[in-house]
């Protein structure tokens, strides 16, 4: 096993071992998400990256507060 | 089908009851709108289009902006998830319980691609021999578990769930002529006078 990370990562054919730094995949699909979700629901595309932004942001904070508070809950209860 | 998706203003039981319009209504505009078949082709072809490429629908639709954003983010996601777990994430197959069908599966297949993908996968399972290999050989491909494997069927799925919003609004366009959208930022005003 030890054998196979020292060897070249050949793309699509093995995984990308991700136990350290999973959690941070979370801002890219946040954006896809804020992104697909704005792409279709807006009339003028003008308005899309601040309506992105805005929108990922929103995602992003209210995930945080509801970490938060699941933490709370496991430590204090 | 077709019929329900542009009924727009009254309910099925009204239909069902006959005391709906015999036509359905334009949900903007409120008059009667027949559909032709004309109509109900290309919203046919612009529903298969965005299932066989995500955002190909609006692109036949005209919508080409809006279409290559589409595209890009939901194919970004789906190619992100097959390279954070290999091919091995999708896979129609549920182990736990082969009855069941696998849940991850049916979102993965809401794009196209997903299923040759899922044929790719199967090909290099069967061409695996079993024999144990020598020190100097690699494996043909290696199986993602773990974080790994979760991560790569949550982007595949997710990209595919994704694809179900653009092909409702593609649907939405092209049934109820809802397509009044500003594709291009719009000019200065000294350029358009000029």
């Amino acid at each position: 096993m030890s054998t196979m990370h020292t060897l070249a990562y050949r793309p699509f054919l093995e995984p990308i071992p991700l136990e350290g730094f999973w959690l941070l995949l979370l801002v890219p699909l946040i954006l896809a998400v804020a992104i697909i979700y704005k792409s279709v629901k807006i009339e003028n595309m003008a308005l899309l990256p601040r309506q992105v932004v805005m929108m990922a942001a929103q995602i992003l904070a209210f995930m945080v507060m509801a970490a938060a508070a699941l933490w709370l809950v496991v430590e204090l209860v | 089908m077709v019929f329900l998706f542009s009924s727009g203003g009254y309910r099925l039981a009204d239909r069902l009851a006959g005391t709906a319009p015999v036509a359905p209504r334009n949900p903007i505009s409120g008059h009667l709108r027949i559909m032709d078949r004309k109509t109900i082709l290309t919203a046919c072809y612009a529903t298969l289009g965005a299932w066989l490429l995500p955002g190909l629908g609006h692109i036949l639709l005209g919508q080409v902006r809006r279409g290559v954003i589409l595209m890009s983010t939901i194919l970004a996601v789906w190619v992100g998830g097959l390279l954070i777990g290999g091919v091995t994430v999708i896979d129609h197959r549920n182990h736990d319980n082969p009855r069941r069908p696998n849940l991850a599966f049916l979102g993965q297949a809401l794009i196209a691609p997903s299923l040759v993908v899922n044929l790719v996968h199967h090909k290099l399972e069967a061409g695996a021999t079993g024999r144990i290999l020598p020190s100097n050989e690699r494996l043909r491909y290696v199986p993602a578990h773990g974080r790994s494997r979760e991560q790569g069927v949550l982007f595949t799925a997710l990209a595919g769930l994704l694809n179900v919003l653009v092909i409702i609004d593609v649907m939405t366009i092209t049934l109820t002529g809802h397509a009044h959208r500003i594709e291009e930022e719009p000019e200065a005003e000294g350029i358009v006078n000029s």
